[in-house]
């Protein structure tokens, strides 16, 4: 049996549906960066409303692990909601380096909204100058 | 007339780059329909994001919260212009993000602009804005006239 295979149209259905969707911004999971350097790899999460005491951090086996949990703005009694975007409430990324991590030496800092964790690349797998004899 | 030979695999190289950019386009316009707008369009030379907004109404007030995330308090512009509400700035990079090399890049960085039109009418001198986590929260307050009336009816 021939099955006729619509891609047009299917394409057109599935842009369609995403299109109809309410596209607002999702922001479920913090959106990070990660920057390897000479002697460091440096992580910057984008967590605002997230405070200091809201915040884990562990490394573990080799896995850094940023978890956490914002919470929602509290509606006053008379308050209704007319848009709602923020998606952020419970949160967790785990991360795994291409290079061994000194994890005693790895440093956290929150400020407007903005995490940033210095990992110092072990002295094993940082970059070291040969010379010729 | 010089004789070429036919090399397929250069038809074939032509083909699939074209296929690559189809492919490289078709995951673009996803990202930037499935993630909200939050990708940085490159392909017109200019970057833009999309923040998240929050919207309550009080009695008296409405209370707008935007996530603006390492944003300058000076690089955002807040403006009210009959009614609709802007929320225009920009998302600078960090100068020293620039020298190391990126394992993953998902924060969007580039201007922004977000609009909404106001249901009722807002007292245009008691406006407020506060930048705080990351958090913009502007507080406007309703025109005496929005505000929700209780008329007592005697019945007779």
């Amino acid at each position: 049996m021939l099955v006729r295979l619509d891609y047009p149209q299917t394409f057109n259905n599935l842009i369609e549906n995403i299109l109809t969707q309410d596209f607002a911004p999702r922001h479920s999971h913090p959106a990070i960066d990660i920057a390897e350097y000479e002697n460091e790899s440096i992580v910057v999460a984008e967590l605002p409303g997230v405070k200091k005491d809201e915040l884990r951090i562990t490394f573990e086996n080799d896995v850094l692990t940023v978890a956490g949990e914002r919470k929602p703005y509290e509606m006053p009694r008379d308050g209704r909601v007319l848009l709602n975007e923020m998606r952020l409430r419970e949160f967790s990324r785990s991360i795994e380096f291409p290079h061994a991590i000194d994890g005693d030496k790895i440093s956290a800092d929150l400020q407007n909204g903005i995490l940033k964790i210095v990992v110092p690349k072990a002295e094993s797998a940082r970059p070291r100058t040969i010379e010729v004899k | 007339m010089s004789l070429i030979r036919w090399n397929p695999s250069r038809d074939l190289a032509a083909w699939s780059s074209d296929i690559f950019n189809m492919q490289r386009e078709i995951n673009r316009l996803f990202d930037t329909f499935v993630r909200g707008g939050t990708q940085a369009d490159e392909s017109f030379g200019l970057t833009y994001w999309t923040p998240a907004v929050d919207i309550a109404e009080r009695d008296n007030e409405y209370v707008v919260k935007v996530d603006l995330p390492g944003v300058e308090k000076d690089d955002v512009k807040i403006t009210l212009v009959s009614g609709v509400l802007t929320i225009r700035g920009e998302k600078k990079q960090e100068n020293e993000s620039k020298t190391g090399s990126f394992h993953r890049i998902e924060r969007s960085y580039g201007s922004f602009q977000r609009s909404f039109t106001l249901p009722s009418s807002v007292r245009n001198d008691g406006i407020d804005a506060v930048y705080k986590d990351g958090i913009l929260t502007i507080t406007l307050p309703k025109a005496e006239e929005a505000k929700p009336k209780q008329i007592e009816v005697r019945v007779k």
